[in-house]
């Protein structure tokens, strides 16, 4: 009689677990390593191709073929204009460059003017994959970035990284598993991001001190955060003017497996929209699904975090606050830091203004969403386990608006009153109309 | 009653299984085989007839040296040249040279690199002594490398490789990789699989604002003493009595990069500065490439920010090795500025290019700097 007890108890317990895994498993995602061929079967031509790339006159197309093509070093294209170079395909062409032994990118692009490529896969740089520096328009159309192993710090830091370039185009594009981002961006000009996929970055598109940035008709999943829009002083340049619409922006809950000390290891996994200092922002007409934070709207000054234990602490909080996590020497550092960067650059403007929200679809993602971003969880239990559409420190530029958010009936947003350490923290309705959301400055 | 226990986990286990199973891992369609022959063809299709539009093929018809090519004896016109503190490349030697036009003079400058004239050539060949401790055994020269000055600005040629006869040196576009041992100071063993820059790679450090240009030949890394043919003189007093600089300052008047491992010749701080100018400025500096960081590493900068105290990184990756700042006074292990200059792995070092070996005792020097801040 005892034992049938016992055995009844047991099973009901198994099958609770059963059922518990079956339930949290349905919704879970599993990053694995990609299927990938033995290095032996990609196809060493690297002195041709060297030289093709070395050799190409103004003008041309650089046509590569189709096949699997492996790599020891860097290819460089340097001083050209009006180059093309053309693959067979985007799942056709793909170069590998899991076995790189010198150069810090798969390809490099470099002080030239009209620039184009397209139709290949790239993969496995051991540091980015195809890097464009000093380029005056430039495209890149149909071009699948990815790094094959799990998400780990040890990958590459970005897919496609132009920096230091006008007018460019990134289109139909697909980049994955970036430790910093997979489309990026950076102290740039003119640039349209539009119809590609980006999943299982850290930043699914990254848009860096950069100006006139249309990013629409994209698909931005499974990463840390869907897009991530940010401005840093001392730079060569600074974020103004970008408009973010008709993107689908869902399910971005994947740790965050950046190198400690980045920028991008800040970042909250579980965000929809990052927004981390810039001027004149506007989103609408976005799908926002599933994302425990679907929109983040915070100023340099509380950066969060620091490297060594990982702990989530605006640098702007109180001496107390730092202590209580134990990283005052670090916090302290780099106030000192921000600091002196004020001083440096006078023109930067650490906080987040003129950002707009319109007519966006949103949702926040299942619990099982939000366990498995494990920031969605901390910050969903602290605030009661709330939702909220728009996550908000409020840093507010001390002469003038932070955001507006138009039709804003049901738009909650978590002011975190970071500057106090929290204590203020609320969750309340958006006011209708554009108004002026934050009051509170800085002590 | 245990088969029943054995069930019930069997069934869990595969509930378990299916509910992992249907959410693994995108899949990667694998294509087929390569055709090798037909990417080949359109590869060798494409560059066909095409050669690199300067360059002579062997370094022997250029008629820099008289005599046996190897000894590197400059024939008349070739100038010899030495740095206080030079680039790192991976513990090689280097014998400098430049060449001016027939009849043709450079004009001092305080700061920047010599404006040499047109139609100028600078020829750096890079060797190792096969014991650091005994010279006499000899030396590997492994290639020459030229910039020469054209009408439109200053041209990379093609690395020139030295055969293993040492005999001549051959233009190689594409650059390549040589196995190099030698015994070093302390007497120990060392090996390199040495790397030949294609010609192309040479932009990544010889461009600054879209245009190439020399590094190294600057007053203050010029203003030494060398030995010449005629006898140790300073260098610079050497080419004004050739007459071929002129406007020399009184050389009190004159900029003096202290020599990085010698103590005497300036401040550890100095000595700090000038090897970080010397291996790291010619990108990091504005107009550079490295200027996307902000971390400007010029003998001239003044800004601690700029000179990365304080300074988070800005696209480092992996490169940062898990540390907060550029440069953390007093902490050289917290600094990934040091880190940068110690890993070898291509995805973090710095420089990017030109080293696999780490610089050990350039590493301490800047460990010493950075801890004494």
């Amino acid at each position: 009689m005892k034992k049938t007890f016992k055995f009844i108890v047991i099973s009901v317990v198994l099958l609770l677990m059963a059922i518990g895994v079956w339930w949290f498993a349905a919704d879970y995602q599993v990053y694995e390593d990609r299927p990938q061929k033995s290095l032996d079967e990609y196809v060493d031509l690297e002195q041709d191709f060297q030289k093709l790339f070395q050799l190409a006159n103004d003008g041309e197309t650089i046509e590569l073929p189709a096949g699997h093509f492996k790599f020891s070093k860097a290819l460089i294209l340097d001083g050209k204009s009006n180059i093309t170079i053309k693959g067979a395909g985007m799942d056709k062409t793909i170069l590998s460059f899991r076995d790189q032994k010198e150069g810090a990118e798969g390809i490099r692009v470099a002080n030239g003017s009209n620039i184009t490529l397209e139709g290949f896969t790239i993969q496995d740089a051991i540091g980015d994959n195809i890097k464009a520096i000093y380029i005056d328009t430039l495209t890149f159309r149909r071009i699948k970035t990815e790094w094959t192993a799990r998400p780990n710090t040890e990958l590459g830091a970005y897919g496609l990284y132009p920096v230091i370039c006008k007018n460019v185009l990134i289109e139909h594009c697909e980049a994955s598993r970036g430790s910093d981002s997979g489309l990026y961006v950076g102290q740039s000009e003119n640039i349209i991001i539009r119809n590609n996929r980006t999943y299982e970055n850290v930043c699914g598109i990254n848009v860096e001190n950069s100006g006139n940035v249309a990013i629409y008709n994209n698909e931005t999943f499974h990463n840390t955060s869907g897009i991530t829009i940010l401005d840093i002083p001392g730079l060569t340049r600074y974020t103004e003017n970008i408009r973010v619409y008709d993107n689908k922006i869902y399910d971005n809950t994947l740790f965050n497996f950046a190198p400690p000390g980045n920028v991008a290891a800040s970042t909250l996994s579980g965000t929809g929209i990052m927004i981390w200092a810039g001027k004149d922002i506007s989103i609408y007409n976005n799908e926002i699904l599933n994302n425990p934070f679907p929109t983040m709207i915070v100023s340099f000054l509380s950066s969060y975090k620091e490297t060594k234990n990982k702990e989530f602490v605006p640098i702007a909080a109180s001496e107390q606050a730092r202590m209580k996590v134990g990283i005052k020497e670090e916090a302290s550092l780099r106030e000192d830091a921000i600091n002196e960067k004020y001083e440096t650059d006078k023109k930067y403007n650490p906080y987040s203004v003129g950002i707009s929200l319109k007519n966006n679809t949103w949702s926040f993602g299942s619990l099982r969403k939000k366990i498995q971003s494990k920031d969605g969880a901390l910050m969903a239990l602290g605030l009661g386990g709330k939702n909220a559409h728009v996550w908000y420190d409020g840093v507010a530029n001390p002469n003038g608006s932070t955001f507006c958010i138009e039709n804003a009936n049901d738009i909650k947003v978590a002011h975190l009153d970071i500057l106090n350490d929290y204590s203020d923290a609320v969750i309340k309705v958006a006011a209708e109309k554009c108004e002026v959301v934050a009051k509170v400055q800085m002590k | 009653m245990k088969q029943k226990f054995v069930l019930l986990i069997f069934i869990f286990g595969v509930i378990t299984f299916i509910a992992c199973k249907q959410n693994s891992g995108s899949e990667t369609k694998i294509e087929p085989l390569t055709d090798v022959t037909a990417a080949t063809e359109m590869l060798r299709k494409q560059s066909e007839g095409k050669k690199a539009d300067i360059g002579k093929d062997k370094l022997s018809e250029y008629g820099f040296f008289l005599g046996n090519l190897k000894d590197l004896k400059p024939s008349e016109g070739v100038i010899p040249y030495d740095l206080n503190t030079p680039l790192f490349s991976d513990y090689a030697h280097k014998l400098r040279f430049f060449k001016l036009p027939e009849g043709e003079t450079v004009s001092y400058r305080e700061r920047e690199v010599f404006a040499f004239p047109v139609g100028t050539y600078i020829i750096k060949t890079f060797y190792y002594y096969n014991n650091e401790n005994e010279k006499q055994e000899g030396r590997r020269l492994m290639e020459t490398r030229l910039l020469l000055h054209e009408a439109d600005g200053w041209k990379t040629l093609p690395s020139y490789i030295w055969n293993d006869e040492q005999t001549e040196a051959f233009l190689t576009v594409e650059g390549g990789t040589k196995e190099v041992e030698w015994v070093d100071v302390t007497g120990e063993k060392k090996n390199v699989a040495y790397s030949i820059p294609s010609q192309v790679l040479c932009k990544s450090c010889h461009v600054k604002n879209n245009e190439l240009t020399p590094i190294g030949p600057k007053v203050r890394q010029l203003n030494r003493d060398f030995t010449f043919a005629t006898g140790t003189q300073n260098q610079l007093l050497h080419y004004k009595e050739l007459g071929v600089l002129t406007n020399l300052p009184d050389l009190s008047q004159v900029r003096k990069t202290p020599v990085w491992n010698d103590p005497t010749s300036g401040s550890l701080h100095g000595r700090a500065l000038g090897y970080l100018d010397m291996n790291c400025a010619h990108c990091h500096s504005k107009g550079g490439p490295g200027n996307t960081s902000a971390l400007h590493l010029s003998e001239f900068e003044t800004n601690e920010f700029n000179m990365g105290i304080g300074k988070h990184p800005i696209a480092a990756g992996k490169g940062t090795g898990g540390r907060p700042y550029d440069i953390v006074k007093g902490q050289p292990e917290e600094s990934i500025l040091l880190y940068r200059m110690q890993t070898t792995d291509p995805g973090e070092m710095m420089p990017e290019v030109g080293r696999k070996l780490q610089h050990e005792e350039g590493v301490a020097l800047i460990e010493e700097w950075i801890s004494k801040m």
